[in-house]
């Protein structure tokens, strides 16, 4: 189910301000574990489960993805464009990509041939205003079709890899919008006393701003915040949290000890691996929004690993996913019959 | 045509038995007399009217990666058949090996590179194929040294009529040969899909030295740069324009004599027609006009933007327009007395 809500949902897109397009699909996956919708006013949704006693616990996790915006129709069909969210312009090089304009249109990012391209050349990056998506039509055609401001995203269907490794577009941040949904399941298996705010954020790619906006409206006890995190290759310290050995949790100021602590043990009684990660700063999530939402939220901070970070090859391991999920819901269990206050005293 | 079943077979060169085994099929269905020569070029003849022997080529294969060696942790290290520029494999989906095993070939997080990484590409040697294994022993269970790597790119219409896909260099000459072999044209050619252009046009080589050809008549897919960032003296082609005609490459000075023929037989047809204005890159024609004590050649091609890398682009205009022109060659060429 994971995997089908995965391919899903990252076979459309939630480019950040644009989450509102697509965000039925979301509810057709959480509709059948949750109990109620809300959403914020800058497009994030909030599936609720009520729970038996007031205590809040907002789970976090960024539905929006990076993409592009036009921002010039050219001559000969072509189109101008700036990116929405940090992307490596290396990345677009011979991409496909779909603009959705007045339909949805077919493009291609091309570069000229190697055949009158120097070697010197070859060793230059692109940078976005070197690069133009071809859409094959006359400027006077794309003119009735697209309009500047207008999103684009890159072309690629889910893959299946070896294993339960799986890759794809936009897993930073879906990949933790699978989670919720694991661990949306799992407690609708099990009684739950708190109320669980399952919340697919907006805007995070952009500056945490559906994070900002949503833990306020919540104003939750505890922050479960998911994001992902850069899983090894070759090019990284051979230390690096891997694929396929559970969520790294996150230790820093930004991250709550104690809370911390807790889902640790929490793990180590249920066996569920995990993987460590010094964050002293800047974590670069929406714990950044909710650790200081209001007079503050309590919080913790996991992360799935993931290769190829904003490409669209993002490539993790399902197996990640299903644990995380399962462990929060354990987790959730476990502050159910603890004293709160007592957990979250300094 | 065939183009889009054609472009999404893999046939990188040196290994190009998956789009020879279609063209097999296709040529045995329409009856035509074929082999198989030792290199593994299809030499197919169309009994007619016959002034010369001509030689009609298309190259099956197409650029792309050869395995060269499986990292420690599993990751699968390749090199270029073919020209590639390096900066058109960063997150790109692929298949590896006879059993197509689905991989992509990914680049570090924009968020870890520090800006010196930011100021060059990463050369080829650099990257690296993931197929979700976890060790090296893993993947060799399912990729050997020497596999052949494939871009996993689908055939899309779009825009104006214009096709998108991977291998249109030289799927439409494969193609457009095949539909004038279904033609059973009253003229005698010889339609020959060769192997192993992309690597130094090995297989024209052998084929043109078996037909000694009068004519050689090598249908293409070529450079077309006239993108907006590319000055206009520098496009080569247009795309939609009409086929190419080349005047000089790096393999072959054409005879002006043919080229202006073709040309005119172009104007009397009415079909639409350009030359190809760049020096650079080559096609089997530098190998067929070679042959022997030397043979007439002419290229013909489709204009093909972003060529070499997984989103070719081109016109089914200008493909109509290379098939209609290759025909009125042929058939002017062997036109008259038997």
């Amino acid at each position: 189910m994971l995997k089908e809500f995965l391919f899903d949902v990252c076979s459309n897109h939630f480019v950040s301000g644009f989450e509102h397009i697509n965000g039925d699909i979301l509810t057709k996956y959480f509709k059948p574990y949750t109990d109620t919708l809300e959403k914020d006013k800058l497009g994030s949704y909030i599936f609720k489960r009520t729970g038996t006693r007031d205590t809040k616990i907002m789970l976090a996790a960024h539905v929006d993805e990076i993409g592009l915006m036009i921002t010039k129709i050219l001559e000969g069909g072509f189109l101008s464009f700036t990116t929405v969210g940090g992307i490596n312009p290396a990345s677009l090089v011979a991409q496909d990509v779909t603009i959705y304009g007045k339909e949805n249109i077919f493009g291609v990012i091309g570069i000229k041939p190697p055949h009158i391209t120097s070697e010197e050349e070859r060793t230059k990056p692109h940078k976005i205003k070197d690069l133009f998506i071809d859409t094959g039509y006359t400027k006077e055609k794309l003119e009735s079709l697209v309009k500047i401001g207008d999103i684009a995203t890159v072309n690629r269907e889910p893959l299946s890899l070896q294993g339960n490794v799986i890759s794809a577009k936009a897993f930073d941040d879906r990949a933790c919008v699978a989670v919720l949904l694991e661990t949306a399941k799992e407690l609708s298996k099990i009684s739950h006393k708190s109320n669980v705010y399952f919340t697919a954020t907006a805007q995070e790619e952009t500056g945490m701003r559906g994070a900002t906006t949503s833990s306020y409206k919540i104003a939750p006890d505890i922050g479960i915040v998911l994001d992902v995190g850069f899983g090894k290759t070759p090019d990284m310290p051979p230390d690096a949290p891997e694929l396929g050995k559970g969520p790294i949790v996150a230790y820093g100021g930004r991250m709550n000890a104690k809370l911390t602590k807790k889902f640790v043990e929490t793990c180590k009684k249920y066996n569920y691996p995990l993987q460590h990660e010094a964050v002293p700063a800047r974590t670069g999530t929406d714990t950044e929004a909710l650790h200081i939402s209001r007079d503050g939220i309590p919080c913790i901070l996991l992360s799935i690993p993931l290769r190829y970070m904003h490409t669209s090859v993002e490539t993790i391991d399902l197996y990640d996913v299903e644990i995380t999920g399962k462990a929060i819901a354990r987790f959730i269990n476990e502050l159910d019959n603890s004293d709160l206050e007592e957990v979250l005293c300094f | 045509m065939f183009l889009k079943e054609l472009t999404e077979l893999s046939g990188v060169s040196g290994c190009e038995y998956e789009v020879r085994n279609f063209i097999k099929d296709k040529l045995s269905q329409m009856g035509c007399d074929f082999y198989v020569d030792k290199l593994g070029n299809i030499i197919a003849h169309n009994k007619g009217r016959k002034n010369k022997t001509i030689m009609v080529a298309a190259h099956m294969d197409e650029v792309g990666l050869i395995v060269s060696n499986i990292d420690s942790e599993g990751f699968i290290k390749f090199k270029a058949v073919g020209g590639i520029d390096q900066r058109v494999l960063n997150s790109k989906a692929v298949l590896v090996g006879e059993n197509k095993i689905p991989g992509v070939i990914g680049s570090k997080a924009v968020h870890l590179m520090t800006s010196q990484e930011k100021e060059s590409s990463l050369p080829i040697d650099k990257l690296y194929i993931d197929i979700g294994t976890n060790s090296k022993e893993e993947t060799e269970k399912l990729v050997n040294i020497g596999d052949y790597v494939s871009f996993n790119s689908s055939y899309v219409e779009f825009g104006d009529n214009l096709i998108k896909a991977k291998a249109l260099d030289d799927r439409t000459g494969c193609s457009i040969i095949l539909e004038l072999m279904n033609q059973k044209l009253d003229a005698d050619f010889y339609g020959v899909f060769t192997v192993m252009e992309e690597v130094g046009l090995r297989g024209a080589e052998t084929a043109a030295y078996q037909l000694e050809p009068d004519l050689g008549i090598v249908l293409e897919g070529t450079v077309c740069a006239d993108m907006p960032e590319v000055e206009d003296r520098d496009k080569s082609t247009l795309i939609g324009k009409g086929a190419a005609l080349s005047l000089m490459d790096a393999t072959t000075v054409y005879d002006i004599d043919i080229v202006r023929s073709v040309a005119k037989i172009a104007e009397g047809n009415n079909i639409m027609y350009q030359y190809r204005t760049s020096a650079s890159g080559g096609n089997d024609a530098g190998a067929v006009h070679k042959t022997k004590s030397g043979a007439k050649a002419v290229a013909i091609s489709t204009p093909c933007r972003y060529i070499h890398s997984s989103v070719n682009v081109a016109s089914k205009k200008d493909i109509e327009s290379v098939y209609m022109l290759a025909k009125q060659v042929i058939l002017e060429n062997q036109k008259g007395e038997q």
